[in-house]
């Protein structure tokens, strides 16, 4: 019951942000951008005449008062249509539709990616003996840091010029899920991710390992590599795991460089096109795209928090 | 076995400097001996080089027969959990709080067979029988309820309770030696004794028990013999009649003086004006979940000019909740507080502010209350110091430390310091919340002897928070008892110590002292 | 130990782009916008120690010379971010719980959008250009840093620093402005730090989107995005400015962990 409870809320306040977003993005680009006639009518320096201009203003609703304007579009929103795109003139359901599954795919995969070099880089470093095993520690230490900081169109470029032009790999330039094409931007997307969860996870894990709970399991007879998985490894990818959200996020936020680079359609594209053209509707359904997939990150992170850290707040019974 | 479980001699551990030089262990089966000192002295050291937890090189090392000086990593981990079981200081931290406590004590029967039972451990003993074997385990070492507790986990569960849990998982593999570092420190006077009833019952049950504590009063109710360790040598040892009816050494001296009840303050003033009055005072806090506690509820107190009221009780009770009530710092429910005959509590903070000046505060952690970006000085002036040197040799601390940081001072400096902040106002009223509880028990005599002597010379009252009977009698002339938010006796202290009326009251002083005097055991 | 030389290492990157902010003529003399057609596409060699562009601009000289522009364009972010952040977050912290629990909100809704997707929309907004890139990147980070800093406001107003300066009856005021903000703001300049690196990676990344800086400028991200076409022919015209900004991004990162461990 309780628990409903949570899920509810959790869902209410994300519903909250939606829409927050969307009023906020709507106001924004229709305050500072003007009238988005001229995106309709195919940008700037369309020389459209003045019938065409009131034609295109009264098809798409734009003579109506601009808080008419923004229900009409919330109710929309509300009724699952976003309207139609100023641009492309094609429903912006349907073109979210189109480049979302391609951009879900890459953001996942890379998160997983990260996440797997993540915990191979962080156990490797706590398992390190003697001293060769503690320099190369000490190397993938610097590694981490240059990883998590690395962007990502100096990564993909570097990538494509190793695999791509000189080694001849992988395709530079990627479409839908052609497995080959995908090598590329993944790792482009997971690099930097991998590098900040695993400083999390490493430091997490070093700090438990020195724990009492950790030092008790050991002074029962456990052996190292008992403890690690039994304690330490779930202690330590604890607070990896709750910044997953953000970091899906960032994957998002590549994606958008990502896709540009290995001229790859995917809603990043969409939304840096759509941006630079004005198109009201599509940046609106792509930001809430956006922050939705986010909510969504952030509940299921919610859920596997609970799981991994069952601690309830709760005193003595 | 006919043979010592465990025989050391010439222990030594040296990280940067050498911590134990040459130490020398012996323990029979069936025995407990106690390994006490002061902090710094090398006993959690010991506890651990004793499992093969730290490196360590002795002349002779014998566990359970065997030569354990050539044990590699491997010999030393067959070895711990099955030949010795090591129970470590911190109980809070020692269990896994994200795993419930059942699979605590299941891992550790699911590392080791007991000795008992024969050939290698199974981790995949039936659930059944695992689930059997814990809650006999836990039932053996007396935990209430075992199901419930086998499902709970770490933050569920009490102090105490958490205690009997790691005794449960160090004994799943039957030790014949069991090490407990400092099994008692963290916990209430009363629920102390209990564990170390346990820990008595598990020696009569032919353990063999070895015992690290600060706290010789503690372990002396337990132990056969008692070692004293100090700078990482045995200073002294012998039968704990011997060692605390004749100490040789300074250490065990003054280990046994802190053991015992202090002497009182001495001849006091009579009794002035009232100063600090409260009437009927409550608090309450809110819990999760709705509902509420009663920190406070319905307290009367009074301070006379020139007194010292101790508030005694167990983690809990109220009494640092009363204290800050006096203090102004949080606001009753119900109930007045006065200050000077005028309002106090019931006063707005803006009129109360010019007031402060009149009853200053010690808290419990020094440390935490002074801002780590001034200095010693900044804050003694900030306090309204005029004269810093003069107020740092009131309470006996060089002047120098002036310029130093908080953070670089020894916890007995820092909590000079905080006296001497509370006093740089030149109050009427120190309210002290447990001055010394984080202290050595040497430094604590050192600081409750300074209270002594500023009450006599400068005539302030205090207000002092324990929950330690001696504390209070060293310095207080007055006692509060408290038990659950309510007084349940009052009066003089040497009253109270003579004809305790109250069963919380004859167990909070049977937890002092008492056993080193030679009473009621 | 490793600690020390990756310090050591990250001051002297540091020190190195300051010099190139400060006075880029002493690393390179040359004009940074001087055509020479004779060297375009010139690789790495003698002449051109990194390389020349297609138009057979020296690359080395344009590093140097870009360097005020990406990290200048990075710290003014950073700037516009923790400014943004500290209004928010000292609001949050210090005043009404009706003005927290709005704040809380307002930083929850900014977080749901990545800061690039932010940073996108406030472009969409302004138009593209240096201007608009500096106040989206800022903006886009002022939520991370209005977080920090409400969490740290908190922390440090319920100390026993704090409780003890109040119970001594000092002011409100006298405590926040002797014991919070200090308290407070210490901690900042190891998250600043941190934080330019990561604003001159976003910062070029506005650019490489061409919603920033524009190619002739020697903008890392303008010359990323200039060379992107080369990439095939002329690699060092990608590799030789996103290493600068990769270096720049770790020193900075490093030198502001190291920076928080001190102040802690």
């Amino acid at each position: 019951m309780a628990w409903l409870r949570w899920a509810l809320a959790r869902i209410g306040s994300a519903l909250l942000v939606a829409w927050v977003v969307a009023t906020v993005v709507f106001f924004a680009l229709r305050a500072a951008g003007g009238d988005p006639t001229e995106a309709i009518l195919g940008g700037p320096g369309s020389q459209a005449g003045p019938e065409a201009v009131a034609a295109a203003r009264a098809e798409y609703g734009l003579d109506r008062p601009l808080v008419v304007q923004y229900l009409t579009q919330l109710w929309r929103v509300l009724t699952f249509d976003l309207g139609d795109s100023y641009a492309r003139r094609v429903p912006v359901g349907d073109l979210l539709a189109e480049q979302l599954p391609g951009t879900f795919l890459l953001a996942v995969l890379a998160l997983v990616l990260a996440w797997v070099l993540a915990l191979a880089v962080a156990t490797a470093a706590v398992g390190a003996r003697g001293p060769v095993g503690r320099a190369c520690a000490a190397v993938l230490r610097g590694v981490e840091v240059v990883a998590a900081v690395v962007p990502h169109f100096w990564l993909g470029a570097v990538l494509i010029l190793v695999f791509s032009t000189t080694l001849g790999w992988f395709p530079a330039t990627s479409s839908g899920s052609d497995p080959a094409g995908l090598v590329l931007p993944t790792v482009t997307l997971a690099v930097p991710v991998a590098g900040f969860l695993g400083q999390l996870i490493r430091d997490a894990v070093l700090e438990a390992e020195t724990a009492p709970f950790a030092v008790t399991a050991r002074a029962r007879g456990g052996s190292a590599v008992g403890v690690l998985w039994r304690h330490s490894l779930r202690h330590g990818v604890l607070p990896a795991v709750a910044l997953s959200g953000w970091a899906f996020g960032s994957l998002l936020s590549g994606a958008v460089v990502v896709e540009t680079l290995f001229g790859r359609p995917g809603l990043g594209r969409l939304l840096l096109d759509a941006t630079l053209s004005r198109d009201v509707p599509v940046v609106i359904g792509a930001v809430l795209v956006v922050a939705l997939a986010y909510v969504v990150v952030m509940l299921v992170v919610d859920l596997l928090e609970r799981v991994l850290d069952p601690r309830v707040p709760e005193v003595v019974a | 076995m006919t043979g010592p479980v465990l025989d050391v001699r010439g222990l030594r551990v040296a990280f940067d400097r050498p911590v134990l030089r040459g130490v020398d262990l012996r323990i029979a089966p069936g025995e407990c001996v106690a390994v006490v000192g002061g902090s710094g002295a090398g006993k959690s050291v010991l506890a651990r080089a004793l499992v093969g937890l730290e490196p360590s090189g002795s002349e002779h090392f014998r566990l359970l027969g065997r030569d354990a000086r050539g044990f590699g990593a491997r010999q030393w981990r067959s070895a711990r959990g099955r030949d010795v079981g090591l129970v470590l200081q911190d109980a809070l931290g020692s269990l896994d709080p994200l795993r419930t406590v059942g699979a605590e004590v299941a891992e550790a029967i699911a590392i080791r067979r007991p000795r008992d039972g024969s050939g290698r451990p199974d981790p995949r003993l039936p659930r059944a029988r695992r689930d059997a074997r814990v809650r006999e385990l836990l039932t053996r070492v007396g935990l209430p309820e075992p199901e419930l507790r086998a499902r709970q986990r770490s933050g569920q569960l009490s102090g105490g309770m958490r205690q009997r849990a790691l005794i449960a998982a160090a004994l799943a593999a039957a030790p014949p030696l069991l090490i407990a570092d400092e099994p008692t420190t963290a916990l209430d006077a009363t629920v102390a004794a209990r564990v170390l009833g346990l820990l008595a019952g598990l020696r009569d049950a032919g353990t063999a028990i070895l015992l690290i504590s600060h706290d010789l009063a503690a372990v002396s109710r337990v132990a056969d013999r008692v070692l004293v360790l100090d700078d990482g040598l045995v200073v002294e040892s012998g039968t704990v009649a011997e060692v605390v009816g004749a100490p040789r050494h300074e250490v065990t001296r003054r280990l046994v003086a802190a053991a015992r009840l202090p002497e009182g303050p001495g001849p006091v003033p009579e009794p002035g004006e009232p100063v600090l009055v409260g009437r009927g005072l409550r608090r309450q806090f809110p819990l999760p979940g709705g509902a509420t506690v009663t920190a406070v509820d319905d307290v009367d107190v009074e301070l006379r000019a020139g007194e010292a009221l101790g508030l005694v009780g167990e983690s809990g009770s109220g009494k640092t909740t009363l204290a800050r009530l006096l203090l102004a710092a949080d606001t009753p429910d119900a109930g007045t507080v006065e200050l000077d005959g005028g309002p106090w509590s019931g006063a707005p903070e803006s009129r109360r502010r010019a007031r402060r000046s009149a009853i200053r505060w010690v808290p419990q952690d020094p440390l935490g209350s002074m801002d780590p970006r001034l200095t010693v000085g900044a804050v003694l002036r900030d306090a309204g110091a005029r004269d810093v040197d003069a107020l740092l040799r009131r309470v006996h601390l060089d002047p120098a430390l002036a310029a130093r940081r908080p953070r670089t001072l020894s916890g007995g400096q820092r909590q000079r310091v905080a006296i001497a902040r509370a006093l740089a106002a030149e109050p009427r009223v120190l309210v002290l919340d447990e001055p010394v509880s984080a202290l050595d028990v040497q430094v604590q005599a050192a600081v409750l002897d300074l209270l002594v002597e500023l009450r006599r010379e400068t005539g302030v009252c205090l207000v002092l928070v324990s929950h330690d009977l001696g504390v209070i009698r060293r310095v207080c002339d007055r006692v509060l008892v408290m038990s659950r938010g309510r007084v349940v006796e009052s009066g003089p202290v040497a009253e109270v110590f003579a004809a305790p009326r109250e069963p919380l009251t004859r167990e909070l002083l049977a937890a002092r002292g008492l056993s080193i005097d030679g009473a009621a055991w | 130990m490793t600690g020390r030389v990756s310090t050591a290492l990250s001051t002297a990157v540091v020190a190195l782009i300051a010099v190139a902010v400060v006075w880029p003529g002493l690393l390179a003399p040359g004009d940074p916008t001087a055509v020479d057609p004779l060297s375009a596409f010139a690789s790495p060699g003698p002449g051109h120690w990194l390389g020349a562009d297609e138009s057979g601009r020296d690359l080395w000289t344009r590093v140097v010379h870009g360097a005020a522009a990406s990290v200048g364009i990075g710290a003014a972010a950073t700037g516009i971010g923790v400014g943004a952040g500290l209004v928010l977050g000292l609001a949050a912290g210090l005043g009404p719980r009706w003005l927290d629990a709005a704040v809380g909100r307002v930083i929850e809704v900014l977080f749901a959008l990545p800061t690039l997707v932010l940073a996108l929309l406030l472009v969409a907004v302004q138009g593209a250009g240096v201007r608009s890139s500096v106040l989206a990147v800022g903006a886009a980070t002022a939520p991370g840093y209005a977080r920090i800093l409400r969490a740290r406001v908190r922390t440090v107003a319920a100390s026993g620093y704090v409780e003890a300066a109040r119970l001594e009856g000092h002011g409100r005021v006298r405590v926040v402005v002797r014991h919070v903000l200090p308290n407070t703001l210490w901690p900042l300049v190891s998250v600043a730090t941190l934080g330019i690196g990561q604003a001159v990676v976003w910062v070029c990344a506005l650019s490489f989107l061409g919603l920033g800086a524009l190619p002739p400028s020697p903008e890392w991200g303008a010359m990323l995005n200039a060379g992107r076409l080369y990439l095939d022919s002329a690699w060092w015209l990608t590799v030789v400015p996103g290493t600068a900004i990769t270096l720049t991004a770790a020193a900075l990162t490093v030198l502001g962990r190291r920076i928080g461990r001190v102040s802690a």
